[in-house]
């Protein structure tokens, strides 16, 4: 008896433990299933109320995403300018980090923070100027315009973090890289980077996420050629009543990317947030 | 195991370098490569159903040059507009612009006046404005020239449940009292009585306050109700400021649970929804609700009044850049488009706030759009129609804006309408230039 009520008690708790789960699941999870339905309904079905569970399902909002709001030039260039931009961030962002966390520039700190600098303007303060920039340039409404935008938008949040992440790996493992006859660079290369693959990833991840939803650059920067996916999305919500199906839709579409994505870049991401959590 | 590691990261590697390279490649290659040869005219435009209209069948019926637009939600226009506009950029050929913005771009010399690009080259045709409804030309005539087109004309439009007032045997509302009679009946749990639009500026300052402003005083001829002809503020000169909060305040009761966040998108999404019995907001942003399960059950009618028949009609208009290299192309467009032809395009295309005179006196469109009935009653109930205020200013919407978070406050209860009314005045004292 004595040993039985132990077993009940940890039943009960795993059970409620258990519960807890699934309903923390169901209401982040409810969200995502109600825009992932919304965007197989009907425009009848959608504005039924009380809304309703059992339809037929239909791929009309996804068509009409594609031929009145172009969402597959959309996904073109949000792909390509975010693809850009997340290199471009993560390619200058890490050598950045790497350079303030292991060598011995003067004044670092202070080129640290100017560098964080960026992030501390409002962007639309920064819209008219770059506007003008863009013009003069001749690069208003160009995939580099915007790739160059973001990438300079995350910039900052690369090198601050990866900083970190390479302040964290021990330097005598370079030290003996060196010893060995690696150069700075194939030590950088060849023993840094891969130990730093779950930070590069969770922080790609976020640069990418950042960049992928983007509105007022991209609304505002572009016109016909490099409209990104935010802005045809936006386009969903009508004065004259909001499209839920196609804003449905284009959600979907919005998210599906970030979703691979992370599911690729799970087995790191987890590692990656983890990394440095406790110090041994 | 070792191995299918180290295979798994040099094709991930590879697969990536790939990618980057086709990437850059792609950001490269010239975008303009496949774009048709000939005039091209890019407009900037909005998201209404005229407005898609306007890219789609427009675009298809006009063989002289290719028509290409951006479309933008409300607010995202005018920010754009102003943009692109005040920096000389000639992205754009042709921009549409709300009524209530038009003076911005004609005084800032935006937008090419249309008398002078036809009279530098005599060739080009003559405007056919006998086309359009006379109050639908006036925005876009300015000291003495013709500054652009109308595209659409509307008013605040009564819109109601035909069904719910029949059932609760509710004759359909003329006035205010009634209105709000109407109202109180009307709501329920399910279905709330009215809607008001608190979230939205344009949509709360004109449609809700300004909608029952315009019956309450005698307006001037060259008042818009607001300002006087002097850019004075006269919309609280006998109370009638502070007396249309309270108008709002009666109803706020029997409107739906998130009122504070309604705009015109939502106001009309409840209504398509079946959610809302009443509501009053402008007519070209509302057709929308005929797509819903409530279709047919809607009637339409000039919005109720407290003492004079005046009612507000506005509208959107479209005008050429000033700094378009193709002002001649974009004039000859507008010359096509005043013949008539792109404006049935805009009616087939779901548009209910016409402006070519032939389908408002057409009989059958009237029958075949219920809405035009608002505009129809016009004539009946002696409506006399009043320019949107503050339209004729250069910093409309920042005008509106004041006004907007004064009326809103006293609406909500933070301020007396009386102190909203007044710190609105003394506000718009330091802002009208």
């Amino acid at each position: 008896m004595a040993s039985q009520k132990p077993l009940l008690s940890r039943a009960i708790k795993l059970a409620a433990a258990y519960a807890l789960a699934l309903i923390a699941t169901a209401f982040f999870a409810f969200p995502v299933f109600w825009m992932s339905s919304s965007s197989f309904k009907s425009e009848l079905d959608i504005s039924q109320y009380p809304p309703v569970w059992s339809f037929a399902p239909t791929f009309e909002n996804y068509a009409k995403l594609a031929s009145e709001l172009d969402a597959f030039d959309a996904f073109v260039n949000s792909a390509v300018i975010v693809g850009l931009a997340t290199t471009l961030a993560m390619v200058c962002g890490t050598m950045a980090a790497y350079a303030l966390a292991r060598f011995d520039v003067k004044g670092k700190e202070v080129i640290a923070f100017e560098v964080l600098s960026i992030r501390m303007l409002p962007p639309i303060v920064s819209v008219i100027p770059m506007f003008i920039i863009a013009r003069a340039l001749g690069i208003f409404d160009t995939y580099w315009l915007l790739a160059a935008a973001y990438g300079l938008a995350g910039l900052p949040f690369v090198v601050w973090v990866m900083r970190v992440f390479i302040q964290d790996i021990p330097q005598s493992i370079e030290e003996a890289a060196m010893i060995d006859g690696c150069s700075r660079f194939q030590t950088f290369w060849r023993v840094t980077l891969p130990l730093l693959l779950p930070g590069l990833a969770a922080t790609m991840v976020i640069v990418f996420m950042f960049a992928w939803n983007e509105f007022l650059l991209a609304s505002m920067l572009t016109s016909q050629n490099a409209k990104t996916l935010p802005v045809i999305a936006a386009n969903a919500i009508k004065p004259k009543a909001i499209a839920w199906g196609l804003a449905s839709a284009a959600g979907v579409v919005m998210s599906l990317p970030v979703v691979v994505l992370v599911l690729m870049m799970q087995r790191y991401l987890v590692r990656g947030l983890t990394l440095g959590a406790v110090k041994g | 195991m070792t191995r299918f590691q180290s295979r798994s990261d040099f094709t991930r590697r590879h697969m990536l370098k790939t990618l980057t390279a086709l990437t850059a490649a792609f950001a490269a290659a010239p975008r303009g490569a496949f774009a048709q040869s000939g005039a091209a005219l890019n407009i900037l435009n909005s998201n209404t159903a005229w407005a898609e209209a306007l890219t789609a069948s427009v675009a298809d019926a006009y063989d002289s040059a290719r028509i290409t637009g951006e479309a933008n939600p409300y607010e995202a226009h005018y920010e754009k507009l102003l943009i692109e506009l005040s920096q000389g950029s000639s992205t754009f050929d042709l921009f549409t612009t709300d009524n209530l913005w038009i003076r911005q771009p004609i005084r800032n010399g935006w937008a090419a006046p249309l008398d002078e690009i036809r009279a530098g080259n005599a060739e080009l045709p003559e405007l056919q404005l006998h086309n359009f409804a006379p109050a639908s030309l006036t925005y876009t005539e300015y000291e003495g020239k013709r500054w652009g087109l109308p595209l659409v004309m509307t008013t605040p439009v009564f819109v109601y449940r035909k069904d719910l007032l029949e059932a609760a045997g509710i004759e359909v509302p003329k006035n205010w009292d009634d209105y709000r009679e109407a109202a109180a009946k009307l709501h329920s749990s399910d279905v709330a009585g009215n809607v008001l639009l608190l979230g939205g500026q344009d949509a709360h300052m004109s449609g809700d306050w300004g909608s029952r402003l315009m019956g309450m005083t005698k307006i001037a001829p060259n008042d818009d109700g607001v300002l006087d002809e002097a850019n004075k503020p006269v919309f609280n000169s006998e109370g009638q400021g502070a007396r249309a909060i309270e108008r709002l305040r009666e109803v706020l009761p029997y409107t739906p649970n998130g009122v504070e966040g309604l705009d015109y998108a939502e106001g009309s999404s409840l209504m398509q929804q079946g959610r809302a019995a009443m509501m009053i907001t402008w007519s070209d942003v509302i057709v929308g609700i005929e797509d819903g399960p409530m279709k047919g059950r809607f009637g339409y009618t000039v919005a109720p009044t407290e003492r004079y028949e005046q009612q507000m009609v506005g509208g959107w208009s479209i005008m050429a850049n000033a700094a378009s290299g193709q002002l001649e192309d974009a004039y000859r467009f507008l010359a096509w488009m005043s013949e008539g032809k792109a404006y049935e395009l805009f009616r087939e295309g779901g548009e209910s706030s016409l402006c070519l005179q032939r389908d408002i006196d057409n009989p059958q469109t009237v029958e075949a759009i219920p809405m035009l009935q608002a505009f129809h009653d016009f004539e009946t109930r002696g409506t006399a129609p009043i320019s949107i205020p503050p339209y004729r200013l250069q910093n409309a919407v920042e005008v509106q804006r004041v006004l907007y978070e004064e009326i809103l406050a006293g609406v909500n209860g933070r301020k007396t309408p009386e102190q909203a009314m007044a710190d609105a005045e003394s506000r718009l004292a330091r802002v009208i230039r």
